[in-house]
């Protein structure tokens, strides 16, 4: 049987090809979901980076499946800060996008759905570091000791960060959801 | 009863956000009823596409799929080079500063070296130069000059000599210098009609190459066996005209 990432044995004696394999199949749309919510250019290309730069770094990968995930996300979180830099030093270019053109109009029944459904509308409402804390303890499924080494914080604050994040998810589900009534 | 469909991911799933919400303390079922479904969205997120692989990652996946020699070492080995590139170049650059700091610091401590680098350049500038004319750039070439101008038999006016051999510093290129030396109305006197004071004009000029000398002028420096030396090509003149 093929190993794969999420078994609980660990990595340690796994062949890198597959284990690496495994981990863009398993962690790739993860990754490309992140960046995404992170609002990283393109999103497709740069976790294609991440995992580049995860492949040589695979021999000395410790802490099995989370070790490997928080390994990933790590990278992916260093690439997020890199492409806000290099944005900020350039001009911003933006991909058209029908659904965001403002001259269209859609119907009451899609935008709703689209709100409530959306993962990328949910997160996109909040702040950025509550789309991040949420990104990472829900989409990369990180601890939250990972996650406060991840953004650089500590574990008590990332608690409270998550905290405010669920608290305005909510708010801004109640006011959907009131606009739907109304 | 719709429980019992879900498969093991949506299960992980659920699992996850439930934990997320009994950690933040917000598992009452007012707020789970609100933040599940929009967190089971967020979750969702994470089993989305898979990204297409593009260029080099494509290659190191094929790579890996093909063939077992495949290691981590073949792709490491590009960020290597990449590093010991750089390397280089900062050492390269280090060294070239290093050299050029240390050269200028000898040539201000030692003026033999300075001696020696000018005679080098010196040198290298006699080589390299064109061969060496007295004539200044700009100066017409000495074709212009008639031959007989500078005769030692010539009548030279009180005291204007001719200089005997190449000049020390070449004539410049100023029309009344020049004509000190060049006795243009001697060669063409008909042309402009003006001979010079005390100097019969020619009566019939055989070849105007060659100036007529006056049967007497004064004379300041030229001896005078000289001048009668000097007469005997002119007869020869009108033969090298005819033979042709």
């Amino acid at each position: 049987m093929k190993a794969s990432v999420t078994d609980t044995a660990g990595l340690v004696n796994t062949d890198p090809a597959s284990v690496f394999n495994d981990a863009y199949r398993q962690y790739s749309p993860g990754v490309c979901a992140y960046l995404r919510t992170r609002g990283v250019e393109d999103p497709e290309g740069v976790a294609q980076d991440v995992f580049l730069a995860l492949f040589p770094r695979l021999g000395d990968l410790r802490g099995g499946p989370a070790g490997l995930r928080t390994l990933i996300f790590t990278i992916a979180h260093a690439r997020a800060v890199d492409s806000h830099r290099r944005r900020a030093r350039s001009p911003i270019s933006i991909e058209y996008n029908p659904a965001r053109d403002g001259r269209l109009t859609s119907s009451a029944e899609d935008q709703v759905l689209d709100n409530v459904t959306g993962g990328h509308a949910l997160l996109e409402n909040l702040p950025e570091d509550y789309r991040e804390v949420l990104a990472l303890r829900v989409i990369a499924e990180l601890s939250l000791e990972s996650t406060a080494r991840i953004m650089n914080k500590s574990p008590g604050a990332i608690k409270q960060l998550q905290r405010r994040a669920l608290a305005r998810l909510k708010e801004s589900q109640q006011e959907t959801k009131g606009q739907g009534k109304s | 009863m719709t429980n019992d469909f879900r498969s093991a991911g949506d299960l992980h799933d659920v699992q996850i956000i439930e934990d997320l919400l009994a950690e933040t303390g917000m598992n009452h079922p007012a707020d789970t009823g609100l933040l599940k479904p929009a967190l089971i969205h967020v979750r969702g997120l994470a089993h989305g596409p898979q990204p297409i692989p593009r260029g080099e990652l494509a290659a190191l996946l094929a790579t890996l799929a093909t063939g077992p020699a495949a290691d981590t070492g073949n792709v490491t080995s590009l960020e290597a080079h990449r590093r010991k590139r750089r390397t280089r170049l900062v050492i390269a650059a280090t060294a070239l500063s290093l050299s050029l700091g240390a050269g200028a610091a000898v040539a201000a401590v030692n003026p033999e070296f300075r001696d020696t680098v000018q005679k080098a350049v010196t040198a290298l500038v006699e080589t390299l130069a064109p061969a060496p004319s007295d004539r200044p750039p700009g100066t017409p070439a000495p074709v212009d000059t008639p031959a007989p101008a500078t005769v030692p038999g010539h009548p030279t006016p009180p005291g204007k000599a001719i200089p005997s051999g190449p000049p020390a510093t070449p004539p410049a290129a100023s029309g009344p210098q020049r004509d000190e030396t060049v006795p243009v109305p001697q060669t063409h006197p008909g042309l402009n009609g003006s001979p010079s004071p005390g100097q019969p004009p020619a009566p019939l000029m055989p070849q105007p190459a060659v100036p007529a000398q006056p049967p007497e002028q004064p004379t300041t420096s030229t001896p005078p066996h000289q001048r009668a030396t000097i007469p005997e090509p002119l007869p020869a003149a009108p033969a090298t005209g005819n033979h042709k």
